[in-house]
């Protein structure tokens, strides 16, 4: 257990791909550190190798054998001279085991301690904690008895509907709602298979299902000398199968009263479980205005997808805190310094078909360019051409529109999304675009149930415009003329000089 | 000279186009058209149908074939049509809502829920595929006798491979 930090560094890994592995190592140039990235077999030529100053393979590309695999990230480590390793999300981010693993390596963790994570990486754990501090928590429990039969009886002394999820984990894997009238067993079997297949551990938890709440979260931030702030909360209520699709700051629920005392009970969540770097305490809330209820969800010991809201409302760059507070410095700010300003909403655009219940989508990005403009943040790691596989998440990219109030921000979001074009493979930007300028949205009147209580006029086929069929009649006539030459063509005109490139050839270079 | 196209939407509907210059022409609507660069189109249509957003005006539009399949971006909306030519049957990709029992993504065959002569009902679950740590399950599209599994656990499928066969 690392009680201090092992010192300042100068080399830090990024133990993560796609969009997340190239904000960080961005931000690791900022603060003139060097980054090492690493990728499988399946990402060898991705944007966030081609970004990092040096490069390591992992394995090959299933999950287990790259980046969940430990000791090859440890190795990768030692080999590049990293002393840092910075986590991002999802992968092992959450994982004490691997948090133990580069502390015990003699490298710093940028993120919490390992004995943390572990005690926030238990649902009961947590909640005992947290129960134990004063702040509020939903009824459930992790069934002693984890036969089938004893899931069963727990949800029916907890009250139906109930939710059943995987103990070690969040992203909505591994979840399911059971209702009252509905045979218990095959949902809890697929919730165990799944949590299995994700996290590796079957072990379930049984909580009641608090209807239409609204999912608002609060980020934290605490460093080695005591103190802890909060960077206010970020509204994450619009998902789609128990995963967040759009996010914003300030949550258009809250009040100025229910704020601070949200604020205060994350606080108080932090500091009762020791925490250490950036975090998130996730609340469900009930009801409105200041005689809102909230529950504490769970505790995110990590990076947050949606974290760059919080920056473009507090003007903070929380990657580049991590790095500090990692490194032993003192919080960049105090809690009266932040100030929560303008109004920022994130879309995560994913490889995935609304109209096909969100099936993620694989393929080439046969055509991908990016919006921009003011107030417009686009975080990704995908460049036309790639091809978006189905080894990994299918996150291709998250589009943040930064403007002075709420109305202004979904405006530029609805703009941006209009001017951000996605082909060769179905996305999700037609159907976030619906969802924005749905006028339950527009209100704010949002729950976590409101994507699939709106599906099918979210999910409803518009005819194609005349000007639409044009459009691809010239591009099958440019297609199919010899002259013209596809669109393949023109991009595989391009992979020998790639290849060539001796940046991309010289791995380990200047180590 | 006209150059004519045909290609359908994805809900099935036929389009005729005829290309003449800077004029396309689709059905019989006339479409302003300028190509800005590789996949960009300037695109105007006339007329003052309330049911298309912006209709007159003009906007860009984006637009890429390949492999007899046209993607469109046109504000904001992603519009897939596919050449009205014959396509290898292979090829034609099968999606899960047209309940065909084929794969709809590479994954990996998870359980395989039936066996051969086994009765079967519409909607019922045949195979259970997994990929990007989802389960995705095959059912069946109509009530009938299960023919044929064309798959085994442990499997790694691809877009458009047949797993089972149904006989009615």
């Amino acid at each position: 257990m690392a009680t201090r930090p092992s010192g300042s560094f100068s080399r830090v890994l990024v133990a993560n791909r796609g969009e997340i592995a190239v904000r960080l190592i961005r931000g690791c140039r900022e603060a003139g550190l060097e980054s090492v990235a690493v990728y499988s077999d399946a990402d060898e030529r991705t944007l966030h190798v081609r970004l990092a100053d040096l490069s390591e393979r992992l394995g090959p590309a299933a999950p287990s054998e790259s980046y969940l695999n430990i000791e090859a990230l440890i190795a990768a480590a030692h080999r590049s001279g990293a002393q840092a390793i910075h986590p991002g999300y999802g992968f092992l981010s959450e994982r004490s085991a691997f948090a133990r693993a580069v502390e015990s390596a003699g490298l710093t963790f940028i993120g919490p301690p390992s004995d943390v994570i572990e005690r926030m990486g238990s649902k009961i754990g947590a909640r005992e904690l947290m129960s134990g501090a004063g702040v509020p928590i939903v009824p459930g429990e992790t069934p002693a008895d984890q036969s089938d039969d004893g899931i069963a009886a727990t949800a029916l002394r907890l009250g139906y509907p109930v939710l059943i999820k995987a103990s070690a984990g969040g992203g909505g894997k591994g979840m399911r709602t059971v209702e009252a009238g509905d045979d218990p067993l095959p949902l809890i079997r697929a919730a165990r298979r799944e949590a299995t297949a994700a996290f590796g551990d079957g072990t379930l938890y049984v909580e009641r299902l608090i209807e239409k709440p609204r999912h608002v979260e609060v980020q934290i931030f605490g460093d080695h000398h005591g103190e802890i702030v909060h960077v206010f909360e970020r509204e994450c209520s619009l998902q789609r199968r128990h995963q967040k699709i759009i996010e914003e700051s300030p949550s258009p629920a809250l009040t100025a009263g229910l704020r601070e005392r949200m604020g205060a009970a994350g606080v108080a969540a932090a500091r009762a479980a020791g925490y250490r770097n950036a975090g998130t305490v996730e609340f469900l809330v009930e009801g409105e205005g200041d005689d809102a209820r909230f529950y504490f969800l769970e505790m995110n010991t990590r990076l947050q997808v949606e974290h760059a809201v919080t920056e473009m409302v507090a003007g903070v760059d929380l990657v580049q805190a991590q790095f500090r507070v990692a490194a032993g410095e003192r919080l960049p700010w105090t809690q009266e310094q932040l100030v929560q300003r303008g109004h920022a909403i994130e879309c995560r655009v994913y490889a995935e078909d609304p109209a096909e219940a969100f099936l993620p989508q694989a393929g080439k990005l046969l055509l991908y360019r990016e919006p921009a403009g003011p107030g417009i943040r686009v975080d990704s790691g995908v460049v036309e051409g790639d091809e978006v596989g189905v080894n990994y998440d299918p996150l291709i990219a998250k589009l943040v529109a930064f403007a002075e109030n709420r109305d202004a921000a979904l405006a530029r979001a609805a703009s941006a999304l209009r001017s951000f074009p996605v082909l060769g493979i179905r996305t999700n930007i037609p159907f976030m675009l619906r969802l924005l300028e749905h006028p339950g949205v527009r209100r704010g009147a949002v729950h976590t149930g409101f994507i699939a209580d709106h599906y099918a006029e979210l999910t409803a086929v518009a005819p194609a415009p005349p000007e639409a069929v044009a459009a691809a009649a010239l591009a099958q006539q440019r297609a199919s003329s010899p002259a013209g030459g596809t669109r393949d063509g023109a991009l595989t005109a391009t992979e020998p000089a790639a290849a060539g490139d001796p940046w991309s050839s010289l791995r380990g270079w200047g180590r | 000279m006209a150059d004519t196209i045909r290609v359908r939407d994805a809900q099935g509907t036929e389009y005729r186009i005829a290309i003449s210059g800077g004029r396309v022409t689709v059905n019989d609507v006339e479409v302003r058209a300028e190509q800005i660069d590789d996949a960009t189109v300037r695109v105007q249509a006339p007329g003052t149908d309330s049911g298309h957003q912006m209709r007159t005006r003009q906007t860009l539009a984006y637009a890429v074939a390949a492999a007899g399949i046209q993607w469109v971006f046109l504000n904001g909306e992603v519009y897939r049509f596919e050449a009205d030519q014959p396509v290898p049957a292979r090829r034609r990709r099968s999606a899960l809502a047209t309940g065909s029992l084929t794969a709809p993504m590479p994954a990996t065959v998870r359980r395989i829920e039936v066996k051969p002569g086994q009765a079967v009902r519409r909607g019922d679950v045949l195979i259970v595929l997994e990929a990007m740590k989802m389960e995705l399950p095959v059912r069946a599209t109509a009530d009938g006798t299960v023919a044929r599994l064309n798959c085994r656990e442990g499997e790694l499928v691809q877009p458009g491979q047949e797993l089972a066969e149904l006989q009615p």
